[in-house]
């Protein structure tokens, strides 16, 4: 993708850590051309003009800018980079010597002459050659990374095993709690005691499932009839459990039914549902988490070719699910490196897309180096069946794969019309295009600068001009035998063309192409470059026509397969090609006629008795390039596809990769020796039964994240996890049959509470209140409606029908449902791994005054028959809500109630729904 | 001022308005062992000091000149060149290309004159067309015309986002988001961010007014403005079966279930901040039901802002404000109302018409209750409008309309701590790029930034790793505009 000069190539010693090495250029004789027109025209200006500002030999870096070397230029300065090869009217230096926009003006003591701002236009219009070498670092850039100093980082390193603290006491259950214990020691304290066994049932049930415990399975668990072992074994059996810890992951998911597209807003994803309930069966299953991390971010690779229709290939949905930016690729890409990066391992990746990252041992280059990866694959718009919805009519189903059948082949003739069409307009317009070009050139722009796109004959397509542009750039800066009359006409001064050209042929005649030569024999000297470009124009003709053998190897050479004017398949049906009007080859209404089908496509899967996987398709190969701050505009140094850096030896195969990378990417991220995945999963799931993990920032664990108090533990735990098989479940059970975890949340310990009261050492269980699906689940279930259904496409959360779990309501991105919105749910923008609890009146409002609150009020008194005695009656909602019975003061609250006339079962029982014991967990 | 100091939102919020005795109800939970703990003890005398709510009132970096801020937004983009920015040198040009151009959206033609009139009003003299003439004869000189504002794209979408949040596509955090979690509320008993909007909902919806990384709880509140009579603004508010006396009834009995629970739990003090929610939440069903209800207006008042949706907003809006809002956003209506790609002479009058008369209302209401001085009036779209007439390929003649212009564009602001009956910057001879003091919409957001007290490069939000700012690395405060 990078048509432009070879850069210089950085290395980063792993020695010294900043020291840069360079490795030599190599120059092709045809680059060579443009270096002679540096040292001829651009380096004495530069160094007599600029470098006593903006040198490091003059010691001086004014507004953070070097013109002393080429990194300099294109790394720029406070203001940006100061060129952007190829394009001059986009490039900051030429503004500034122009005077241009009443802003920089440059030198800043006296304007530069007209010819030498003429030539370092033109230096920059032929892609900026410059043989400088660094010289070290560039001003305005990062120091760069210490990866020496970085690798002490206690996460970098691999989890210590070490054995448990040898420490004797009867409390310890599991080697977790010696950890504790003797922390706790330490200090001079003692644990706290064990909780209620009324309270450690809701505790159980709200943590693995979610929903509450009957009446009567706190009745058995209380008289000791079951043991906390068996309880969790059933919980973890229960369905309930994969749709409780499902929901968790779907918030490092940021997952949500919808996606921004710019012609129909909030459109839906019609299957994001599959992923959705693929994370939730993996998680009843117990899929091993390395397995259940590697299918989401490479199933479509790592799933045999002869079983494509395994429903494991919805877990791309992991990469597919989040915003799709209007079609913005490079966005699209950071947020997949963000999801993996931050998601998974705890490293703020993303934040390096601009410049090397300040705090954080993450260079630009890893992050390039990992779009490339991602921006090599795209979100397929055929995707693979995966299965039956349950009960489908096979009628319907057979009329449903005939039309789309037949949708996808009206797509694919469009798409076919169109490229045929795009390639034609690209020749048939040739000459407008390189008119265009031609006064585009400094030396010969209309006086105003400014040139119409708008020609009495056509309106010329932006994308073309681009693609027309990048062409002539390619074809300048290679010295190409058929454009040198161009840049050579180029350079002459506007109203000199004639007779430069005149002088031209009469001294080096010979040297101009004979299809060339050929045109302007028959014709008087161009006097323009405007002729100019026409006498060009009639060679494109002359090829277009491929008339001989000879016009069928220059139409190739013009516009095959090679060539930047080639308009490919992707130029059609890539959001990140077309969504955009500037940005189209095709014309609006060919684009608005391919969405429309594509539409048409979309809108059959509505209701389609089918489920697809959300999967990627291979895109074209990504070199990646580093865009110098973030700027596509502005290449900067090639990087390879590989694994980040810090961890590099840490991957099985660190790179560089020779296809798109993803699978290896996907091994590197649960290898067994990637010391920072297992940790992140652990320290979460430790924060989900604990109310707070041992790393507190669970989605940092960067070189700015002091190592944790309990880094022992937090290491322990990863390694047991990984020897256990990254089993979720077993982990579950070891952390719930800790000491540590069935300690009460009460405040016992007054000179713990006093001394450590963010209870970091765990002298005691943390309370909490349920989440935001866990209130709405919770009141459905006390209340009896709720559905247990489970999968299948999102419902309305709003709908009165919708008594089933919140983990299947419809998440629109877009319009956030007030109702989540009051509780903390994520907005489902990017990975959440902690979600931010808060209290506003908008929950209490929903609890008053929501219709739903009161059908489950009204539903909670119907389960019982009316006519009793009002003690029976509360007794009956009292153990249907809280699972206990009510105590007589409790009692005579309900009688002093009812001593009112117009008092209401129904408002008693959502009272009672109101109760913060229902909600709130000790 | 009629807004709630921070001491009494506090005490009020302290005391039940479910308990005819409130002292029963204190002293019940005096006697539930408040105090009695190490913890609890250490929470209550830091909730005595520092209200830790998360829309508790708090300072900004320095004195401030604004309190509030109330964002009219004319969604679609209005014309400069038809409003505040008049270029007669159009006329010359008329129906034949300017001589500088700029390539934008879709096609265009020749220069298109404004069809409308200009004249100078006030003491200043500032220029304004016949659409806003009511408005500009009455606060011209409470006008700051900002003329040479400039955003990146010529799209609706990334440019609506660029207005709102400071970013052309990435979700980040609003402005009225950021001001919100800077300032908080001077009104818990309602939002602190409100938008609103007639009906229905602008392009890109509620990406305008989110939070994004910053709480919740800082998320613009949408409340749509012309739902038909009796309909409750916030979702919610009231109850659809109970009267207020059994609901009083009702919550009384869960405050004493709650209070007990607490009796047993006084070492949870989140229990007690959530009783106080409930209580808030009581009051707000009649304090926000009455802001919004401006049948409470005397008849003359409704009559000066119009019986129109835009200017039954705006009297929603100053209601709002006045009981302590921080920021209100009033949009004119659902997806781009100002976007006249066609017949803009048309669409423009009835446009003006619509939203002028409820516009001049607000500025001299808000005046005479002496509130506009330090409440922040801002007015403009997301960008403007090509001095150009579009054209639509393949038809005769042009569309009478103009294409969406970023390179230039006009906005104004009033009270708040600008200076009134001013222009400030320019654009070239055609309205077609700003040209002089030119103005992007991170230095406007850095201004009303610091019109707020706050300095726009230190107020930050640390999230995934990285500090962030509304301004990202942008930004230059607009000194010439300060009163």
């Amino acid at each position: 993708m990078n048509r432009l000069l070879p850069f210089t190539a950085w290395t980063l010693t792993l020695l010294t850590g900043v020291l840069l090495l360079v490795a030599p250029l190599h120059l092709s004789a045809a680059e060579g051309d443009g270096i002679a027109f540096f040292e001829k025209h651009v380096r004495p200006v530069l160094v007599q003009h600029c470098y006593e500002c903006h040198s490091l030999k003059d010691g001086k870096k004014q507004g953070n800018l070097l013109l002393d070397s080429r990194e300099g230029l294109l790394q720029g300065g406070d203001s940006g980079p100061a060129i952007v090869p190829g394009d001059p009217a986009a490039s900051l230096l030429v503004q500034a010597i122009r005077y241009a926009d009443g802003g920089l003006e440059m030198p800043p003591k006296q304007k530069l002459p007209e010819e030498a701002i003429r030539q370092l236009e033109s230096w920059v219009a032929m892609g900026a050659p410059d043989p400088r070498e660094s010289r070290g670092i560039a001003a305005g850039g990062s120091p760069g990374v210490d990866f020496v100093k970085a690798r002490q980082h206690w996460a970098f390193q691999p989890e210590k095993d070490s054995p448990p603290p040898k420490i004797a006491a009867d409390w310890v259950r599991q080697d977790i709690d010696r950890y504790v214990l003797a922390k706790l020691r330490d200090r001079g304290w003692s644990p706290g005691v064990e909780a209620d066994r009324a309270e450690l049932i809701k505790r159980l049930y709200a943590t693995l499932t979610g929903l509450p415990p009957s009446y009567e399975e706190v009745q058995a668990f209380t008289r000791g009839e079951r043991t906390v072992e068996e309880t969790i074994d059933a919980l973890l059996k229960s369905p309930q459990y994969g749709e409780h810890w499902g929901r968790h992951w779907l918030d490092v998911a940021r997952y949500a039914d919808t996606m921004e597209v710019v012609f129909d807003m909030g459109r839906v994803y019609p299957f994001a549902h599959t992923y959705r309930d693929w994370v939730i069966q993996a998680h009843n299953a117990d899929l091993p988490m390395n397995r259940f991390i590697e299918l989401q971010i490479a199933a479509d690779k790592l799933i045999s070719a002869d079983c494509k229709e395994s429903g494991d290939l919805a877990a791309l949905g992991f990469l597919t699910v989040g915003r799709q930016f209007f079609g913005d690729q490079q966005l699209q890409v950071d947020d997949q490196i963000d999801v993996v990066t931050r998601g998974l391992m705890g490293l703020t990746v993303a934040c390096s897309r601009c410049h090397d990252h300040k705090f954080e041992a993450i260079p630009t280059a890893d992050y390039y180096s990992l779009y490339g990866v991602f921006a090599s694959s795209r979100p397929a718009d055929d995707m693979p069946w995966i299965g039956y919805e349950p009960n489908h009519d096979p009628e319907k189903a057979a009329t449903y794969h005939e039309e789309r059948q037949k949708r996808l082949v009206a797509i694919e003739e469009h798409v076919v019309e169109c490229l045929a069409d795009a390639r034609k307009h690209v020749e048939d317009s040739a000459r407008l295009y390189l008119n265009y070009l031609a006064l585009q050139e400094p030396n010969h722009r209309p006086q105003d600068g400014q040139v119409s796109t708008s020609t009495s004959e056509i309106q010329l397509r932006p994308a073309i001009i681009e693609r027309y542009t990048k062409f002539l750039a390619a074809k300048k800066a290679g010295a190409d035998s058929l454009f040198g009359l161009w840049s050579r006409a180029a350079a002459m001064p506007r109203d000199g063309v004639e007779s430069g050209l005149t002088d031209l042929r009469r001294k080096e005649g010979d040297i101009l192409h004979p299809w060339l030569d050929a045109e302007l024999k028959d014709r008087k000297t161009p006097a323009s470059m405007l002729e100019v470009s026409d006498l060009y124009a009639q060679v494109f003709a002359r090829a277009s026509a491929r008339a001989d053998a000879e016009a069928v190897a220059m139409a190739e050479k013009l516009f095959g397969e090679q060539s930047a004017l080639r308009v490919t398949r992707l130029d059609i049906i890539d959001d990140s090609r077309v969504t955009v009007p500037l940005i189209r080859t095709i014309t609006n209404k060919q684009f608005f006629r391919f969405n429309g089908r594509r539409q048409g496509l979309h809108a059959l899967e509505f209701g389609a008795p089918v489920k697809r996987a959300m999967v990627l398709e291979p895109r074209e190969l990504v070199e990646p390039v580093v865009f110098v701050r973030g700027d596509p505009k502005s290449p900067g140094q090639r990087v390879s596809r590989q694994f980040l850096q810090i961890l590099r030896d840490r991957a099985p195969d660190p790179g560089p990769w020779p296809d798109d990378g993803r699978l290896q990417l996907a091994r590197a991220t649960v290898a067994d020796a990637n010391p920072l995945t297992a940790r992140v999963l652990v320290n979460r799931v430790w924060a989900l039964h604990f109310g707070r993990g041992l790393v507190p920032t669970l989605d940092n664990f960067g070189v700015n994240t002091p190592e944790p108090e309990h880094a022992a533990l937090l290491d322990h735990l990863a390694l047991w996890f990984k020897r256990h098989g990254w089993s979720l479940k077993a982990l579950h059970r070891y952390i719930l049959t800790s000491a540590t975890w069935q300690q009460s949340s009460r405040v016992e310990n007054r000179e713990a509470a006093q001394g450590d009261p963010e209870n970091v050492l765990l002298w005691r269980q943390n309370p909490r209140r349920l989440s935001y699906e866990g209130i709405r689940d919770t009141l459905l279930s006390v209340s009896g409606n709720l559905d247990r259904r489970m999968g299948g496409p999102s419902l309305p959360i709003d709908a009165a029908s919708n008594q089933r779990r919140t983990v299947y309501a419809y998440i629109d991105r877009f319009t956030f449902q007030p109702l989540p919105r009051a509780f903390g749910a994520p907005l489902a923008e990017t990975a959440v791994l902690e979600r931010k609890q808060t209290l506003v009146p908008q929950q209490a409002l929903f609890m008053m005054n929501h219709p739903f609150v009161a059908r489950q009020a009204s539903a909670l008194v119907s389960r019982f028959a009316p006519g009793t005695l009002l003690e029976q009656r509360v007794t009956e909602l009292y153990r249907a809500v809280l699972a206990r019975d009510p105590e007589p003061d409790e009692l005579q609250l309900a009688r002093q109630f009812f001593e009112s006339d117009d008092a209401t079962w129904t408002d008693y029982a959502q009272a009672l729904l109101m109760n913060h014991e229902l909600i709130y967990l000790r | 001022m009629n807004t709630v100091t921070m001491n009494t939102a506090i005490s009020k919020n302290m005391l039940s308005p479910f308990l005819t005795d409130r002292r029963g109800l204190l002293s019940h939970l005096a006697g539930a062992g408040f105090g009695l703990l190490g913890l609890s003890t250490v929470s209550e005398t830091r909730a005595a000091t520092v209200d830790t709510h998360p829309l508790a009132p708090r300072s900004p970096h320095f004195t401030p000149r604004a309190k509030r801020v109330l964002h009219i937004f004319a969604n679609g983009g209005p014309s400069a060149m038809d409003t505040f920015d008049p270029k007669p040198a159009l006329a010359k040009y008329a129906g034949r290309p300017l001589p500088t151009h700029y390539n934008t959206d879709n096609p265009t033609a020749g220069a298109m004159p404004s069809p409308f009139a200009f004249k100078h009003y006030g003491e200043s003299g500032l220029a304004c067309s016949e659409l806003f003439a009511d408005l500009a004869a009455a606060h011209a000189d409470d006008l700051c015309v900002i003329r040479s504002l400039y955003t990146d794209t010529p799209i609706h979408e990334a440019s609506l986002r660029m207005m709102n949040t400071g970013s052309l596509v990435v979700p980040r955090p609003s402005l009225g988001s950021w001001v919100t979690w800077g300032l908080g509320t001077e009104n818990r008993n309602l939002p602190g961010y409100v938008s609103l909007v007639p009906s229905g909902l602008p392009f890109i919806g509620e990406d305008n007014w989110k939070s994004s990384f910053l709480p919740n709880v800082f998320q613009g509140t949408y409340v749509a403005t012309n739902r038909e009579a009796g309909k409750p603004l916030i979702d919610n508010i009231t109850n659809p079966r109970l009267t207020r006396e059994t609901q009083t009834r009702q919550m009384s009995l869960v405050e004493k279930m709650n209070a007990r629970h607490f009796e047993r739990n006084a070492d949870y003090p989140e229990l007690m901040s959530s009783i106080h929610n409930y209580q808030t939440a009581f009051r707000m069903q009649v304090e926000a039901t009455d802001a919004f209800d401006i049948s409470k207006e005397p008849e003359s008042v409704r009559a000066m802002y119009g019986d129109t949706p835009n200017g039954r907003q705006l009297l929603v809006a100053r209601r709002l404000l006045e009981r302590g809002v921080r920021f209100v956003q009033a949009w004119h209506g659902p997806g781009q109302p100002w976007d006249s790609h066609n017949d803009l002479e048309k669409s423009h009058r009835r446009l003006a018409k619509e939203s002028s008369q409820g516009i001049t209302a607000l500025l001299t209401d808000l005046k005479s209750r002496g509130l506009l001085e330090d409440t922040l009036v801002i007015w403009g779209g997301e960008f403007g409008r090509t001095p150009l007439a579009q054209i639509e390929p393949g038809k005769a003649g042009n569309t009478g309309g103009r294409d969406h212009n970023p390179f230039g564009f006009t906005m104004w602001m009033a009270g708040g701590g600008v200076k009134g009956g001013m222009t400030y910057g320019a654009t070239d001879d055609f309205g077609f790029k700003a040209v002089e003091n030119r103005v992007h919409v991170h230095d406007l957001h850095a201004t009303i930034l610091h019109l707020l007290g706050f300095d726009h490069e230190h107020m930050t939000y640390q999230h995934a790793g990285r500090d962030f700012r509304l301004t990202d690395v942008h930004g230059h405060v607009i000194r010439d505009v300060l009163a």
